[in-house]
């Protein structure tokens, strides 16, 4: 059985959400995965999402596979923001790294 | 007389296990009998799913949890309503015949997409509802003749969602074992559309080939909870042979959609881990509530439902609140 013991946590700015949204769903992950609204230091929207993962997902952030040839999904990649802690604490994980990258939440979304 | 083992053993065992039920929250009481609009047991593993469809049993703690069926009207499947005839589907490029229980769709030209899809009349799923596909034959054998399955969808194709049953076109065989799949949401209207091709792009049949077909779809009453986004679903969790929901905090979450509001003045139950009952009242419930918090147990009872409930059976149902969490 593969454990979901990695908490991980994914950031990208506002102008590659809808890529590494798009993306995640071509993976068979769902719709609208990065969906907490964040604001940055520098005033610029940022997006986010936490979840609890397997080891699986350590070969997919090093080797990103490509789930559709028609589309280019290195710019999204090439920015996004991960931390990934074994056995970690979620909320204290997302508060890290919400802290790390100059980030803070807008809102409160529970969904 | 002389007894050949000690008497003791028969009957302590007993109440060892009644005691044992007692505090993993099994006596005799039963929450259903109390009506409530939703329960969810996160203890009935076979309740639990790790996708949205319903396609992937929960099988054991640390999995995440897509799909938690409601239990409140049983988890009984109700009737066939697959059509069980020819009529009312419409063909593509293709004949349909259905004898004792099995469909055959036959392409009419070659190179042309075959396919027959089915709408059914007045039947919009607002609860779960449970299909089965099996493909049992196909002609033309040894080549990559076939695609897909089928689906149930909103009212435009657009929205399919569903389809658990597709060719994979690096296997050699097409025929699969029996899939299943618990898909319905509020408003859907179910279709069911079969295609006949190859792997690549429907266009490669020849007249005269065809594939077998059986299939059932049930509705599972309840007001279920799902989550379509992977990265929102919470883990289910072990401890001391007690199972909770461990949402994340941050954007975990499950959904029930209802077909109607609820109105103002639910009260809603939980067994919260390591404090047991939690009982809230005058909750205002729209068609929708979003549930984000640890728990064994969830119950939600409207206003009528509440207030037909005397002080035992509130009680009863704390004590069982208590048991679900080992207190």
């Amino acid at each position: 059985m593969s454990a979901y013991n990695l908490s991980v946590v994914l950031l990208i700015p506002d102008a590659q959400r809808d890529l590494i949204n798009q993306y995640a769903e071509a993976l068979g992950w769902g719709p609208d995965n990065l969906s907490i609204e964040l604001v940055h230091t520098d005033g610029s929207t940022w997006w986010g999402c936490h979840t609890m993962a397997d080891e699986g997902f350590l070969e997919l952030m090093s080797s990103p596979p490509e789930p559709d040839a028609e589309v280019d999904y290195t710019p999204a990649l090439a920015v996004l923001v991960s931390s990934i802690v074994l056995n970690g604490d979620p909320l204290a994980n997302w508060n890290q790294a919400l802290a790390n990258n100059g980030l803070t939440r807008t809102e409160v979304n529970n969904g | 007389m002389r007894f050949s083992r000690p008497i003791t053993r028969p009957i302590a065992s007993p109440i060892a296990l009644a005691i044992s039920g007692i505090i993993r929250g099994k006596n005799s009481f039963n929450p259903l009998t109390l009506s409530p609009t939703v329960m969810f047991d996160m203890s009935d593993m076979t309740t639990l799913y790790q996708d949205s469809f319903g396609t992937t049993p929960v099988t054991a703690a640390g999995q995440p949890v897509g799909l938690m069926l409601d239990k409140s009207q049983g988890l009984v499947l109700g009737p066939d309503v697959s059509p069980k005839t020819t009529t009312g589907w419409t063909l593509t490029n293709a004949t349909l015949t259905y004898t004792d229980g099995v469909y055959r769709l036959t392409a009419l030209t070659d190179g042309v997409e075959a396919t027959a899809v089915f709408t059914l009349s007045n039947v919009i799923v607002n609860m779960g509802f449970k299909q089965q596909l099996n493909f049992a034959a196909k002609g033309r054998s040894g080549t990559s003749l076939l695609d897909e399955g089928y689906f149930i969808a909103n009212d435009t194709f657009a929205g399919a969602r569903g389809i658990f049953w597709k060719y994979n076109p690096t296997t050699t065989n097409f025929l699969k074992t029996p899939s299943s799949a618990l898909v319905g949401r509020v408003g859907d209207k179910i279709h069911w559309n079969i295609r006949l091709g190859n792997g690549a792009g429907f266009a490669g049949n020849l007249a005269g080939d065809w594939i077998e077909f059986s299939f059932t779809g049930q509705n599972l009453p309840g007001n279920h909870a799902s989550q379509p986004t992977a990265g929102k679903r919470p883990i289910l969790q072990e401890s001391g042979g007690l199972y909770s929901l461990k949402f994340d905090g941050v954007d975990d979450a499950l959904v029930t959609t209802f077909p109607s509001s609820l109105g103002a003045g639910c009260t809603v139950c939980r067994s919260l881990p390591g404090t047991g009952a939690s009982i809230t009242t005058g909750v205002t419930i729209g068609t929708t509530f979003t549930d984000n918090v640890n728990a064994h147990a969830l119950l939600i009872f409207t206003a009528e439902q509440w207030a037909a409930l005397d002080a035992g059976q509130i009680a009863k149902l704390t004590t069982w609140l208590n048991g679900r969490a080992g207190l």
